[in-house]
């Protein structure tokens, strides 16, 4: 994952989500023991006034005869009747485990101390719970008794309250009703479904409200990006435009590379333009002392080896200032449009080659680029143009292909080509096409050199109007 | 023929320059580029051959000025930069070619010979205009193929009304072209040149070459045969 914007939206989407997660399960528990809460309260009222109707007598519980109606009366109010899917309530004694009364058969048996567990088992469920004397308990429990043949589903919970008292010295008992927990369950299902729509709307709102703030707190990062970009193109100098605080150390320390590569390039070049002009205008002023010498009828014998010599310190100088400043390859360079740079140099070549009656056409498309330095691309063309203008009959032609990462450039002309013994020597220092003109070999080994540096390759073929092909292939 | 050298280094201004005298040229110098800038602006120039490298003002800043101010001699630079920025620079502001460092004589006089035909408009180092033919590298006059002696000032002359021909070209100018800056000056001179040049061409004043304007000045009427 590289982009910052998607690791911020993910991990805020994962924070968020998971939050609402817990946030939901918390709201559901304490909704669910709310519920349970209020159940209690109803069902206390409900035990009280259930044990109200009762007599204990001798370890027995007896309900008067004038109360049965009443009874009856509080059972089908409060949903309680012959179904075991429906309230129950029992009374038993939590020592021996034995029920005393029950709300199944709650008129019968009275006078006799318990039911058959038979009898039980085959009528009510009964629940693991008990209650001390004064305590009441609720709790979410299943049926001990869940091998019964009653028809109900086994895995079916029911609300259970307990509410124990004593009579000494018959022992502890416990008032036990027991509810379906279905209505608890569909309430806490209809509330969680409403959680669900609730939280999922506020997640989108929120991961919406995240979306446009990771938009406004990355834009200066995507400007910032932007501008560097434009700085690797050449269209701007240094990094300009204002940025929040966390940004203005990197802006600085790239400002202050780049003003430090751009003037180390800068003392450079001008260092070696004045000692080329040091070297060479001493060496210019020997030669005219030379060629005046020449001239001379009565000249000294050996001022043709000095010539020679001199020739070969020209030759050299040239070279090896030439080739000094050629760029070494490195991230920095950006790629630059080549069209601009041949334009330049046809005009300039137009006037030089003024008095030759030729054409220079350029093929190639504006959009054609190459990863070079500005400097070595004029200084790379000026020699390849040069020669094949110096060569040319009527014409030299450039024209651009695209080769993967690289762009493939011919530079034609019209003239007598290269010596048909291997062309390649042409590219090595110090051998020249034609001896009477001064420099191409020097040019030739430079444009090599810089072609190297750059990660290209150069070939010396024949062009279509069998002259002289120039192809060189660079990183685009 | 007027020449204007700027270059700092004295040997090679003052070789250049007795190279170009020896070949009839009248040449001015300029050690520095606020000297040269002086005679560029000023001096009814011809060629001006200019080094980049020049103390004061920037052999650039002086072609600059010079085209600024809509004076369109050809200008040679004469340069030890190398690099084709540096060529392209100066082509770009005005000049209208290059010698790079270390020259050859011959080669900066074939350069300036080119140069000055391109301004007449003569595409070769021979000028022909109806039966004169003029060789500006060897410096000899025809009539009829057959060769006429000049002395060096009235070839001067005739140099420079053919390489004009068809233009008025006043009397100063001629007396300008001809003459070194400290030579003394004598207009007078330029009507005997003109004289024995109407003379030595026209022997039988049939083809009236030179035309006097009376007040302007004089035009080389002869057609141009090998115009550019």
């Amino acid at each position: 994952m590289n982009s910052l914007r998607a690791r911020q939206l993910v991990s805020s989407f994962a924070i968020i989500m998971g939050s609402i997660f817990i946030l939901g399960l918390i709201l559901s528990m304490f909704i669910s023991n709310r519920e349970l809460e209020n159940e209690r309260a109803e069902l206390k009222d409900l035990g009280f006034d259930l044990l109200g109707y009762f007599s204990f007598e001798k370890g027995n519980f007896t309900i008067e005869d004038d109360l049965h109606k009443k009874l009856q009366d509080l059972f089908d109010k409060k949903g309680f009747s012959d179904s075991v899917q429906s309230t129950v309530a029992y009374i038993q004694n939590t020592n021996t485990k034995i029920i005393h009364w029950h709300s199944i058969d709650p008129f019968t048996n009275l006078r006799s101390s318990s039911f058959s567990s038979d009898d039980l088992h085959e009528t009510l469920y009964t629940y693991p719970i008990s209650a001390k004397p004064g305590e009441d308990i609720i709790k979410r429990l299943k049926p001990e008794n869940p091998d019964t043949e009653l028809e109900d589903d086994q895995d079916t919970q029911h609300i259970v309250y307990a509410y124990g008292f004593q009579h000494s010295p018959y022992g502890h008992y416990q008032l036990v009703i027991a509810k379906s927990a279905e209505s608890l369950f569909s309430g806490e299902d209809d509330m969680r479904a409403h959680l669900i729509i609730l939280f999922s709307a506020s997640a989108l709102l929120v991961l919406l409200a995240q979306l446009a703030t990771s938009y406004w707190v990355i834009s200066p990062i995507k400007d910032f990006e932007e501008e560097i970009k434009r700085l690797e193109s050449g269209e701007q100098e240094t990094i300009i435009n204002h940025y929040p605080e966390e940004l203005n150390p990197i802006k600085g320390t790239i400002n202050a590379l780049v003003q430090y590569e751009v003037g180390q390039k800068r003392r450079y070049r001008d260092a070696l333009d004045d000692l080329a002009h040091s070297l060479k205008t001493p060496l210019s002023a020997i030669q005219g002392y030379i060629d005046q010498e020449e001239n001379n009828p009565d000249k000294s014998p050996s001022i043709e080896g000095v010539s020679t010599q001199l020739d070969r310190m020209k030759d050299i100088v040239s070279y090896q200032l030439r080739r000094a400043v050629v760029t070494n390859h490195h991230a920095m360079i950006s790629p630059r449009p080549l069209k601009p740079v041949l334009v330049r140099l046809k005009e300039s070549l137009l006037k030089v080659y003024h008095d030759k009656n030729f054409d220079i056409n350029i093929k190639v498309d504006s959009e054609a680029k190459v990863r070079m330095d500005d400097d070595d691309l004029l200084e790379l063309f000026g020699n390849l143009l040069n020669n094949a203008c110096r060569f040319c009959e009527k014409l030299v032609e450039i024209n651009v292909q695209p080769d993967g990462n690289f762009l493939i450039i011919n530079i034609d002309d019209d003239g007598m080509g290269f010596p048909d013994n291997n062309p390649s020597k042409l590219l090595k220092r110090g051998i020249r096409a034609d001896s009477q003109t001064e420099g191409q070999g020097i040019g030739l080994a430079v444009c090599t050199e810089i072609i190297e540096a750059a990660g290209g390759t150069i070939e010396l073929l024949v062009s279509p109007q069998v002259g002289a092909r120039v192809r060189i292939r660079l990183p685009a | 023929m007027r020449i204007l050298i700027i270059e700092d280094d004295s040997d090679i201004r003052e070789q250049v320059k007795e190279e170009l005298k020896k070949t009839g040229f009248v040449v001015d110098t300029a050690a520095d580029g606020k000297m040269g800038l002086h005679y560029a602006l000023d001096y009814p120039i011809d060629v001006a051959i200019i080094d980049l490298g020049l103390p004061e003002i920037d052999g650039i800043d002086i072609i600059k000025n010079v085209r600024a101010k809509g004076l369109d001699y050809p200008i040679l630079i004469l340069t030890a930069r190398s690099r084709w920025q540096n060529k392209v620079e100066g082509l770009e502001a005005g000049a209208d070619d290059y010698v790079e460092k270390p020259f050859h004589a011959e080669e900066l006089l074939a350069r300036v010979r080119a140069l000055l035909r391109r301004t007449g408009r003569w595409a070769a180092s021979e000028m022909v205009c109806g039966p004169v033919r003029l060789n500006t590298s060897e410096q000899r006059v025809f009539l009829y193929d057959e060769e006429i002696t000049l002395t060096a000032y009235e070839y001067k002359v005739i140099e420079h009304l053919m390489l004009h021909a068809g233009k008025v070209i006043s009397k100063t100018e001629l007396t300008e072209k001809m003459y070194d800056d400290d030579s003394d000056r004598d207009s007078n001179v330029i009507e005997v040149f003109i004289r024995r040049l109407r003379i030595k061409l026209d022997p039988n004043n049939s083809l009236k070459p030179i035309e006097t304007l009376r007040g302007r000045g004089y035009r080389f009427t002869l057609p141009r045969i090998n115009t550019a």
